[in-house]
């Protein structure tokens, strides 16, 4: 009689478990998939993959976006990159994210920890890997602007014979200017934003495309895109569409004209 | 046989009147009859103002508030002086106000949103507000709408600064587009662009001054015909919110 008291106790205590870990599964949806489920109006105009990540757009400023395009910027500045439209009202984004890829046939799309990547189908016997999936031994960061973020990833790339180029980098070789500080330290921290700056540890080996992905998460909403660039390198930009004030002391106010 | 109780009454409908509609709460007047609980009675019978009389020769009533019909809230002005009767200024900005020619009981100045802060005699007041939009100030009484005069103070801040695209070959052109809360080229022309100390290689000086030239406009298109990678910002000025561009690269061909 005890016994049976007993067991039937347990199996009660059984389904009240499995119940309580049912309602918790259902519950415990997946944060991202909320956010990729919500709506919003999208409308791009005669633009290429590379035009995506840009704050005029919509989907570009409500989430962290990293863009790689198999073509060259010249192809796209020239129109022969593949150029699309898109002009659609209160559709989720992740069905927005289908159409863009659906348009670029080539291209697919997935999260990686909070970031949206686009990025090119890569055949499997392709033996060019992407310098964006080589990797580095570790990558840290600390109170810094994005895009010195991006000049310190740049340079350790260098260091490790990975073919990229950030834009600011390849504009002072250009012009014949001082090279951007990618030391990955702020000499005037108080000059800046101190919302802009960003931390970023990563204390084990990474590749270029994760460093990325972590830098834009640091500074939402930001976004990163990778192009071809001359000399078979691939030049990275980071594109930050956060407003925010200035502490500059010696802000250059423009006179009226 | 039983005779039934009753009362007797008087013969007079007057002498009737001062017992009988006194039970029901009601007085005479001028061969009428008002209610004491919900009107008044002097030359005529009206009806009371929020529960009380009001002298009819020099009050009102407005919205069950008695309201004196001598009253004027005065003329309100700005510094900065308003434009097409509005004063603008940049979120964070502060207005001085003052008002002259009120008459009246407890004139005051309220507002619909904003901080204000009055003078001890109540004849100035300085308005700030750190939303961008518009507020109106007004000064008079809360209650009575005649007695009142307002003032609108618009407060802007930049609210997007893009271009399309944001690299570009030289010779080709991008567009740049700036809005405003609140939007119109009235608002715009608090605005002005400026190039970030931070931008290394900034762009030729003629878009920022082709920019605030013609400010009002929102939208530009310039051609470059040069290199740069600059950095831009916008401003209604005055408060630090500045709204940045981030970093537009023009690159040679190759």
């Amino acid at each position: 009689m005890r016994t049976k008291k007993t067991m039937i106790g347990v199996l009660i205590g059984l389904i009240i478990v499995m119940a309580v870990l049912a309602i918790l599964n259902k519950s415990s949806v997946p944060k991202y998939d909320n956010k990729l489920n919500m709506k919003m109006d999208c409308a791009f105009d005669n633009v290429d993959l590379f035009e995506v990540i840009n704050p005029a757009y919509d989907i570009s400023r409500e989430l962290a976006m990293g863009v790689e395009v198999n073509f060259s910027f010249m192809e796209s500045q020239n129109g022969k990159s593949r150029r699309f439209s898109l002009n659609v009202s209160s559709m989720t984004r992740r069905e927005i994210l289908d159409e863009i890829v659906r348009q670029n046939p080539g291209y697919y799309w997935k999260e990686r920890d909070g970031v949206i990547n686009i990025q090119p189908y890569r055949e499997d016997n392709d033996k060019n890997i992407s310098p964006l999936d080589m990797t580095i031994p570790c990558f840290e960061v600390h109170q810094i602007p994005p895009y010195f973020a991006l000049e310190y990833l740049t340079r350790l790339s260098r260091e490790h014979n990975i073919p990229i180029i950030s834009d600011f980098y390849e504009m002072a070789i250009q012009l014949g200017h001082k090279l951007p500080d990618s030391s990955g330290k702020l000499e005037h921290p108080e000059n800046y934003d101190p919302r802009r700056l960003i931390d970023v540890v990563i204390p084990h080996k990474v590749s270029i495309r994760d460093c990325l992905n972590a830098i834009v998460l640091a500074d939402p909403p930001a976004n990163w895109e990778a192009i071809k660039w001359k000399g078979g390198k691939t030049r990275l930009s980071i594109r930050s569409s956060q407003s925010g004030y200035s502490r500059e002391k010696n802000l250059d106010m423009p006179n009226s004209y | 046989m039983r005779r039934a109780s009753h009362r007797v009454f008087p013969r007079s409908s007057s002498d009737c009147g001062r017992d009988m509609r006194s039970l029901w709460g009601e007085k005479p007047c001028g061969g009428g009859y008002y209610k004491i609980k919900t009107e008044c009675a002097n030359e005529m019978i009206f009806k009371k103002c929020g529960g009380k009389c009001y002298d009819r020769a020099t009050e009102y009533c407005e919205n069950e508030n008695i309201c004196k019909e001598a009253c004027s809230a005065g003329v309100i002005s700005a510094v900065p002086a308003p434009v097409n009767g509005e004063v603008i200024l940049p979120v964070g900005g502060t207005a001085a106000l003052s008002v002259s020619g009120e008459k009246g009981d407890q004139l005051q100045w309220s507002k619909t949103s904003g901080t204000l802060t009055p003078s001890s005699d109540n004849k100035q007041a300085t308005f700030t507000s750190a939303d961008p939009g518009k507020v109106t100030v007004t000064f008079g009484s809360k209650t009575c709408s005649k007695c009142r005069t307002s003032i609108v103070v618009a407060f802007v801040k930049v609210t997007s600064f893009n271009t399309t695209p944001r690299a570009i070959k030289t010779g080709k052109s991008i567009k740049f587009t700036l809005t405003t809360n609140p939007a119109g080229a009235a608002y715009m022309k608090l605005v002005r662009v400026g190039v970030s100390k931070y931008s290394t290689f900034p762009p030729p000086d003629d878009l920022v001054q082709g920019i605030n030239a013609s400010i009002e406009k929102g939208v530009w298109e310039y051609t470059f015909k040069e290199p740069c990678f600059f950095d831009l910002y916008a401003t209604a000025g005055g408060s630090n919110e500045i709204h940045y561009l981030d970093l537009i690269t023009v690159d040679e061909p190759w």
